[in-house]
């Protein structure tokens, strides 16, 4: 479905979607580049109509002209000349788009970013669109959702801020480097952050509910935390240079750069990041068509991508929880033997919540 | 307030009862004298309830405020002396009123039809007010026979179309002042003609930056002398340029006329020192591409950097092909990484598979694959997504 109405767009122009970042753009210059092509398009669409306004003609003039808005009695002869005028709508001309500038402005596009990217780091921005993409964002926050990154880096080398843009520090040997030698660091680090994992997950470790969830993999970290590793893996190795694929939580750029350097002096030697991408956060992915260029940006694949987002979204973030109140669990919890207790999975929740209500009425 | 009362009372009957009571209690409450106004509305009001069972929620609410006043027949008949004296004096009286002091200059738009002309011409008002507030004073009193349609009709002699008047007058709204006469640009005009440039030069040079019609003729000749003998970083070797090498300069960037002369004397020391040209190198680059002399110096060097270090190219390649310097750094920079992916960066011209830097710098996205020859476009798209 392709808009061509201005309001409708601005309208459908609400919510979160994705932008890929090139390496060397601050996020503050992405984010006015993203405004002004979304505000620079939408003035091109097909705009509201110029306002009208009344203005008092002669009755003469009026009865042949369409608009006017009654019929004068004429018949009752006057010397007020006063009395033939009838009003009529006439064109505004404080609100002709000449006079009062283009109808949309850089104010009119409220766009907030999702976890940000350093300016050297490359790859997929989450942005949020007016003020209900950024509800979507702070939400989506407090999910703590993993994001999945690829390193690219080079052994031999250390730099001022782990990064080869800045100025080059220290040269090591790195022929001794294998890739054996590098999964039994890269196992021996997450094996560490899994330990810290877990203990921040706020669940007994002896428990049989914290052995199902940790078989499937959901033993997250729910109590706060510093950046937390998730996976680590070799993809390429190709001395001396190397890829890696990391998946973190709660990380920054700097955080991830800085445990390339400490690969580096783990292995005996030194090791710089010499790109960092980010290829996924949440459900967003860099190869998805719907994951923007710069350039690409334009009110209808905007729409497209935030419709796409939406539907994922619905179901898990934007959905709104229904609690129970307070005293009305308490008494759940007394008396359980006697009341159904609403399964999501076997019944049709309404029915079994009406029951439970039900139950507590009469009781 | 007189016109209306007079309107309700000649017309109770009618629907619009209704939005006038509400206009009249918004408007007029700021003035004082609503009271006898109200009751007379109410008066007529009242009995055309009875007539026709009129109702409205309006009427109910002055019904219900007002209540009190409303047997006072006395108030009411003063009221309507009172309006008989203020319909002589008013008879002459237009109801449109310009406001008298406003910053916004679409107040004054639906008062004056100079401005309204102006629009319909495609004069852009919201521009006018940032560019030049203070133009406003002299816009209002203009008349339209006596100022406008002379200078209009010198600008159609030039051979300038009406459509273009509304471009024109927005980035130069200074001609429509009092104080500058038709004669003021005709000089600037005849100056040009003096200097031999065509008359289709002259209406393109004008339409571009209309500011030239703002100089005086003395400076507007020394800044065409500048222009023939440039200054460069060594003190006796300027850069000469003929007559018609002047003209077509100038008709390229009419812009370099209102340009400071230092900014411009640095900037080809720029081009001298830290971009390595030598001095017919850098004649050649002003005299195909004058905009150079304009550009930002740091995205300039960037673009530089990035041709010699990066893509190997000479100097002489650069001042032949001068459109180099058009483009940014942004559309560049990935093309060459492209190519040299697929290992195609060859942009000397006696090797074979070379590629026309015309065709990879001055093309937009689309046009760069199919031109180079370098499969769909989605891969290209798809290679920036690395970047």
């Amino acid at each position: 479905m392709v808009v061509t109405y201005a309001p409708t767009a601005h309208k459908l122009l609400q919510g979160v979607f994705a932008v890929y970042k090139p390496s060397g753009v601050a996020i503050s210059s992405l984010l006015r580049e993203v405004q002004g092509r979304l505000v620079q398009d939408i003035n091109t669409l097909e705009q509201r109509p110029q306002k009208q306004m009344i203005l008092f003609k002669p009755a003469s003039e009026t009865h042949l002209t369409k608009g006017s808005l009654l019929d004068c009695d004429t018949s009752e002869p006057s010397n007020d000349k006063l009395h033939h005028m009838v009003p009529t709508f006439v064109p505004d001309w404080f609100d002709h788009p000449l006079v009062q500038g283009p109808r949309y402005n850089n104010d009119s596009f409220h766009i907030s970013a999702g976890h940000t990217l350093d300016v050297h780091a490359c790859g997929l921005q989450v942005l949020g669109l007016q003020e209900q993409g950024e509800e979507i964002l702070q939400k989506m926050k407090k999910l703590n959702l993993p994001r999945r990154y690829q390193v690219k880096g080079q052994f031999g080398l250390a730099s001022l801020t782990f990064g080869g843009e800045s100025r080059i520090v220290g040269k090591s040997t790195w022929d001794h480097i294998t890739e054996e030698k590098i999964t039994r660091v890269l196992t021996v680090l997450q094996g560490k952050h899994r330990n810290a994992c877990m203990e921040a997950s706020g669940l007994d470790l002896s428990s049989q509910q914290a052995y199902r969830l940790a078989s499937k993999g959901f033993l997250r970290p729910y109590a706060p935390t510093d950046s937390v590793l998730i996976d680590m893996k070799l993809t390429l190795l190709k001395l001396p240079e190397f890829i890696l694929d990391i998946t973190c939580i709660r990380e920054s750029c700097i955080f991830i750069r800085k445990i390339i350097h400490q690969i580096g002096l783990e292995l005996r030697s030194n090791a710089i990041c010499t790109q960092l991408q980010r290829q996924q956060d949440a459900v967003f992915t860099i190869h998805d068509e719907l994951t923007l260029l710069g350039k690409n940006v334009n009110v209808n694949n905007v729409i497209d991508s935030i419709n796409h987002t939406n539907n994922i979204l619905r179901k898990s973030v934007l959905k709104r929880k229904r609690y129970f109140a307070k005293t009305s669990v308490k008494m759940l919890q007394q008396n359980k033997s006697d009341i159904l207790f609403p399964e999501p999975s076997k019944n049709s929740t309404s029915e079994t919540v009406n029951k439970a209500f039900d139950h507590l009425a009469s009781s | 307030m007189y016109f209306c009362s007079k309107w309700l009372l000649h017309n109770p009957n009618s629907w619009c009862q209704k939005y006038y009571t509400s206009l009249l209690h918004k408007k007029f409450v700021a003035i004082g004298n609503i009271a006898p106004l109200i009751q007379v509305t109410l008066y007529h009001s009242e009995a055309c309830k009875r007539k026709h069972g009129f109702k409205n929620a309006t009427m109910r609410y002055f019904t219900g405020t007002t209540s009190n006043f409303l047997l006072d027949r006395e108030k009411i008949k003063s009221f309507l002396e009172f309006d008989k004296k203020l319909s002589q004096e008013m008879e002459n009286y237009d109801p449109p009123l310009t406001p008298l002091n406003s910053r916004n200059f679409a107040d004054f738009v639906n008062s004056s039809e100079l401005l309204q002309t102006l629009v319909m011409f495609g004069v852009n008002l919201s521009i006018l007010q940032h560019s030049h507030p203070a133009s406003i004073q002299f816009l209002v009193k203009l008349d339209m026979e006596r100022d406008l349609l002379p200078k209009l009709n010198f600008l159609k002699s030039l051979g300038i179309v009406a459509k273009e008047f509304g471009t024109l007058l927005t980035k130069n709204i200074l001609i429509l002042n009092p104080t500058k006469v038709v004669d003021d640009l005709k000089n600037v005009v005849s100056y040009l003609k003096s200097k031999q440039f065509s008359s289709e030069q002259i209406a393109s040079v004008v339409v571009r930056y209309p500011q030239i019609l703002n100089f005086e003729v003395p400076m507007l000749d020394a800044v065409l002398g500048f222009y023939q003998r440039v200054p460069t970083n060594y003190e006796n070797r300027p850069i000469h340029y003929r007559g018609d090498e002047v003209r077509t300069i100038i008709t390229k960037c009419p812009q370099l006329t209102g340009a400071s002369t230092e900014a411009i004397f640095l900037q080809i020391k720029m081009l001298e020192i830290s971009c390595g040209f030598n001095i017919s190198q850098v004649r050649q680059l002003i005299l195909s591409r004058p905009k150079v002399l304009l550009a930002e110096q740091k995205s300039i060097e960037m673009l530089y950097k990035l041709y010699i270090k990066e893509m190997l190219l000479t100097h002489d390649q650069l001042a032949k092909n001068a459109f180099v310097f058009d483009t940014r750094l942004k559309v560049v920079e990935p093309r060459h990484f492209y190519l040299k992916s697929m290992k195609r960066n060859i942009y000397q011209e006696n090797q074979p598979g070379y590629l026309p830097l015309y065709d990879i710098i001055c093309s937009t996205d689309q046009e760069f694959c199919e031109k180079c020859q370098l499969g769909p476009y989605s891969d290209y798209e798809k290679f920036l997504k690395t970047q």
